[in-house]
């Protein structure tokens, strides 16, 4: 919802009412209201990764949660994808998120966490371990 | 040993008079309303950690670090870019902030080279700052991508950009920088320059001096602003990485230009390691160029000559001997030819380089020792008309405001000057208020850098022809008088209004007007008129001026039509106005004050006044001439005459910078005994018997006083190389002579002074250490100095209006000589060069050119850096020639940093007519193609080959 740095919501989410405190009250936003609708074919942990990416290609440059943020999420979900350590690469994504919604200068950096942890929030089968989710199909 | 630690509020002090009172962290602080948070927080005692700011430059809020809570308000704004508000509760260390910042630090540090050279030496404060938020863990590695290896697995890195070492004092090492920008607002706000960037966005962004350019090729002035500024090791001083970190630190005063800033000269033992602009330091507010940031390495020069030296004629080799045989010898000399000649014969030259202490020294010795009065001092060739212009009409020798008054000018009138190269540091605060919307106006024949240079623009530049600086400034006051834009409630009130009714009849005399003044000035009526128009009206008018108003034959006129202008418009006594002389050596405007010229005692006192000889003769046990000794040409032509026959002079070099050069070789080759006292075998010591070695600013105590009358401290960071300060050997030579002198430290100096000069007479070493620095007239009603002059009416009673009559210089372009030449500066060398050609200064300036227009340069076939021969009626040079249109057609421009151009072979003996001031900016010249040096040139060469040698003393068994 939102736009990029919207946040997916799941369907047990989709009876929110639009409303701007209704959607923050769910750690979403109504951004420029635009919709898009993903089937479950959609790799989240791909999503996620394209708004960090999206973000690193956007930055300024300025602050650094953005101008530094950005490229390491990428990276980190990149060995996340990967295999590498998973349990401490969500972890340090987590934190990382935090740092930057809390600590960019503008909406930018600030608002790349909410898709990335949402998508982690409401799909994290997508970020488990590859053979685990191999398996799982 | 002690080091001067300043500290650092992260952002600059609000001006606000309102106080403001918050709580932060639990702890009640009031403050300045529009003071930052992190301002307030340091002032409270509270440390908010930042590496993007500094108290200098605005806040920006780029690196996130300083974030703080605020107690009713949602997220984590910036400490340093949020302003205080009454009431409300900061909290700098909650569990939020503290784990945004170690994310934030994880990040750099990701980013950051784990072996940081400048980490690991103090020099950057990236590790620390880790430390200081509590970083463990580097989570992200350094294998991600970054800025820090060159190559990663054999494949190039693109983000890595190889260290920029072009410029010679300092280096740019891309992988340690953390993009936080304060290197880009320090070249902006406080440098005025405009010469970094960030380059690129996101990941990308980097540094970047001018288009991707190499610093040295750059508009990088080299100030170092940049430098100081940096928080890492991206920008670093090259003898900091050569030297290591400096162990102790003192302030001092630079001993370059009239601005007189203040340095932390950081040491390693006795070694300089870097000289750091002083934030305290009332002249420069903790800016600097890059003569007094970098260019101290003269003092260790292999040139210095550290023994005296002695020859019996001038075509002999020098000789080393002992001090003891030195001072001997000259004690000899100078009393057998005041025995043989007269008491006359001999004389003194005292040095604007010099600290008060030592310039009063030799104007003593001169007076009680050698029972005369020709002393004198290089400000006769730059600034006397000053003396004697504002002496006149306003009572003092010196500018009437301090520095800090730039700030309050409304219009800026520039008349005769170049800051942005002989007053870097006083240019760059000038360039601050125009930025902020103050006015200029420029009078200058030549489109200085200040006409227009980014985001600085002159409304008026009058590109006067040379030589007729009295005619404009009658213009200006011919229309302030016409229109009606005088201050007569001022003028009734703080002058003569007989006076000024006389003086406004003759300004409004036909040939005063503008169309009239246009005809040979070269300047359209209505661009005057605009100027005069702008000056009058347009807040407080300020007006600052160089030596292209008084190294003329009406220099003493032009600074007197200049009072003039400024009490008509009421321009004078309160900050933001004034006239103000930039003044060219570090000492100049001391040297004056402490009694070095010829008619003149401590404090511009007058030699015929009986009470003052009295104070004196009562301390000095002696009877002082009542009579005004010599002037400097006046000895030369008296040394061709025959009459005069000695010289000691200290810290000058008369032959380079005076005028018409051969004229001063004939005077001083007539002379029997010149002793020349000075750190190198100047152009002058060509010409001595004895050679005294001087010592540098770095070595001795004392005070310099710059050109807003501000007495500065120096400090001694080193032993003499040489074995004494030149107050010391001033001392021994008087002694040899039979005085009883016995100052065991400069500020014993300080004391005789304030003991016998009024406007001295609060001032002494004590005061400086408590206040810093102060500004005289320091005396009872001044106990801490006095910042801006004439403020409740003028020093001489009422204002005086002079008429002041344009007189054409006898100094005529011909068929022969059918150029005018006038002479400059550049930034980064000074004077006649003998201590910055002695620094790495010279990859920017390594030999003086011939400006010349496009117009004139065609006419004679000359292209771009071709030889050319300029002439005039006193001599010829050859230089290369610059082909710009900062000249106007008919004028050619250089400067005089290099022995081996001698500009002064070609300017003449005209002088200013009240003070002997030379006319060094206009001389008719003309301009040829030339294949080489001239034969002056060569016979010059040789000669100064040969007068140099050495014959060095056996080591003793």
């Amino acid at each position: 919802m939102g736009g990029p740095l919207g946040a997916y919501f799941p369907r047990a989410l989709f009876d929110t009412p639009f409303d701007y405190e209704a959607f923050a009250a769910k750690d979403g936003l109504i951004g420029h209201a635009g919709i898009v609708v993903f089937d479950d074919t959609v790799d989240m942990l791909k999503q996620a990764r394209f708004a960090m990416e999206f973000c690193a290609v956007e930055s300024c440059g300025k602050c650094t949660p953005c101008r530094i943020g950005s490229t390491r999420g990428v990276e980190v979900l990149d060995r996340l994808a990967n295999g590498i350590e998973p349990a401490r690469q969500i972890e340090i994504v987590e934190d990382l998120c935090e740092t930057m919604k809390f600590g960019s200068l503008c909406a930018l950096g600030g608002f790349t966490p909410y898709p990335v942890m949402s998508a982690l929030t409401h799909f994290p089968e997508d970020f488990r371990p590859q053979p685990v989710r191999q398996a799982a199909e | 040993m002690c080091f001067v630690n300043e500290m650092d509020y992260g952002t600059p002090a609000s001006k606000s008079d309102k106080s403001v009172t918050l709580s932060i962290d639990g702890k009640d602080v009031t403050v300045p309303e529009g003071t930052s948070i992190m301002r307030a927080a340091r002032m409270a005692g509270i440390e908010v950690p930042k590496l993007c700011a500094n108290d200098m430059v605005k806040a920006f809020g780029s690196c996130r670090l300083c974030l703080v809570e605020i107690e009713g308000r949602g997220g984590t704004p910036a400490s340093c870019t949020t302003p205080v508000a009454e009431g409300i509760k900061v909290s700098t260390r909650t569990d939020r902030v503290q784990a945004i910042r170690r994310g934030i630090m994880e990040l750099y540090m990701s980013d950051h080279p784990a072996d940081c050279p400048a980490c690991a030496a103090g020099d950057c404060e990236m590790v620390a700052m880790a430390e200081t938020v509590g970083l463990k863990e580097i989570r992200f590695g350094r294998e991600g991508a970054n800025h820090i290896w060159p190559a990663h697995d054999g494949v190039a890195n693109p983000h890595f950009m190889e260290p920029d070492l072009s410029n010679p004092y300092f280096a740019y090492d891309a992988s340690q920088c953390i993009v936080c920008s304060l290197c880009v607002r320090a070249c902006e706000e406080q440098q005025g320059t405009f010469a970094l960037a960030v380059e690129g966005r996101g990941f990308e962004s980097r540094i970047s001096a001018g288009m991707h350019e190499p610093f040295l090729e750059s508009e990088c002035v080299s100030c170092g602003a940049c430098v100081q500024a940096c928080p890492t090791g991206a920008l670093r001083e090259k003898s900091v990485i050569e030297m290591g970190m400096p162990e102790w630190s003192t302030v001092t005063t630079c001993a370059y230009c009239g601005v007189g800033c203040s340095f932390k000269a950081e040491m390693k033992g006795e070694e300089v390691v870097r000289m750091v602009p002083w934030k305290e330091g009332k002249a420069n507010r903790g800016h600097s160029c890059v003569k007094g940031r970098f260019a101290y390495g003269y003092a260790t020069h292999k040139d210095r000559i550290l023994n005296p030296m002695i020859r019996e004629k001038i075509t002999d080799p020098w000789r080393e001997v002992t001090w003891e045989e030195a001072f001997a010898h000259v004690a000899k000399e100078f009393r057998r030819i005041q025995y043989q000649y007269g008491r006359g014969a001999i004389g003194g030259i005292t040095s604007s380089r010099c600290t008060n202490e030592e310039t009063y020294l030799v104007q003593k010795l001169v007076r009680q020792g050698f029972g005369n009065n020709n002393v004198d001092t290089c400000a006769r060739v730059c600034h006397s008309p000053t003396g004697y212009g504002l002496k006149t009409t306003f009572g003092t020798s010196a500018g009437t405001q301090d520095f800090d008054s730039v700030d309050h000018a409304g219009v800026v009138m520039i008349i005769g000057a170049n800051p942005t190269d002989a007053h870097p540091v006083f240019a760059s605060r000038l360039k601050k208020r125009l930025r902020e919307g103050a006015k200029l106006i420029v009078i200058d024949p030549r489109r200085i850098e200040l006409v227009r240079t980014p985001h600085v623009e002159a409304t008026y530049h009058l590109p006067l022809r040379p030589g007729t600086n009295a005619a404009i400034l009658n213009a200006l006051a011919h229309v302030v008088v016409a229109e009606g834009l005088v201050d007569e409630a001022f003028i009734r009130e703080r002058c003569e209004w007989d006076e000024f009714q006389d003086w406004a009849e003759f300004v409004m005399q036909p040939e005063n007007s503008p169309e009239a003044v246009e005809k040979f000035s070269g300047v359209p009526a209505e661009t005057i008129r605009g100027a005069a128009r702008l000056y009058a009206t347009g807040g407080n008018g300020a007006i600052y001026y160089g030596l292209g108003v008084t190294e003329h034959s009406q220099g003493s006129t032009t600074v007197m039509a200049i009072a003039n202008l400024a009490m008509a418009t009421g321009n004078i006594g309160r900050p933001g106005v004034g006239v103000n002389p930039l003044r060219g050596q570090n000492n100049v405007q001391g040297s004056c004050d402490m009694g070095s010229f010829p008619h003149e005692l401590p404090g511009y006192r007058h030699i015929s006044e009986d009470a003052t000889r009295a104070i004196y003769e009562a301390m000095w046990g002696v009877k002082l001439d009542d009579e005004p000794g010599l002037r400097i040409p006046n000895m030369l032509d008296a040394a061709v005459e025959g009459s005069f026959k000695g010289l000691y002079i200290q810290g000058e070099d008369i032959l380079q910078s005076d005028p018409n050069t051969k004229h001063v070789a004939a005077g001083l080759a007539a002379m029997e005994c010149v002793v020349v006292h000075d750190l190198f075998l100047n152009e002058t010591a060509n010409y001595a018997h004895v050679f005294l070695p001087g010592s540098t600013f770095l070595e001795k105590d004392g005070t310099f006083t710059n050109a807003e009358r501000r007495i500065n401290r120096v400090r001694k960071v080193m032993e003499p190389k040489n074995g004494y300060a030149d107050w010391e050997v001033t001392q021994r030579l008087a002694q040899a002579m039979g005085l009883d002198w016995n100052y065991q430290h400069p500020s014993e100096i300080m004391a005789e002074i304030a003991a016998t000069t009024p406007s001295f007479a609060g001032v002494s070493f004590e005061l400086l250490e408590r206040e810093g620095s102060v500004q005289w007239p320091c005396n009872e009603n001044a106990p801490t100095g006095t910042p801006v002059m004439h403020v409740n009416g003028f020093v001489r009673g009422t204002g005086k209006f002079i008429r002041t009559a344009y007189i054409a210089t006898d100094e005529k372009t011909g068929p022969r000589f059918p150029l005018l030449l006038t002479t400059g500066r550049i930034l980064s060398q000074y004077n006649v060069g003998a201590q910055t050609r002695r620094t790495e200064n010279v990859v920017w300036h390594d030999e003086d050119l011939l400006e010349i227009h496009p117009f004139d340069a065609e006419n004679r076939g000359i292209r771009q850096g071709d030889w050319v021969k300029l002439a005039s009626r006193a001599g010829e040079t050859t230089l290369r020639a610059h082909i710009t249109d900062r000249v106007a057609p008919g004028v050619v421009y250089t400067t005089f940093h290099h022995p081996d151009t001698q500009a002064n072979v070609v300017t003449t003996e005209y002088s200013d007519w009240a003070t002997n001031c030379p006319e060094y900016k206009v001389t008719a010249v003309q301009v040829t193609p030339s294949n080489g040096p001239t034969e002056w040139q060569r016979d010059y060469d040789e000669h100064s080959r040969r007068s140099r040698r050495i014959v060095h003393v056996e080591a003793a068994e």
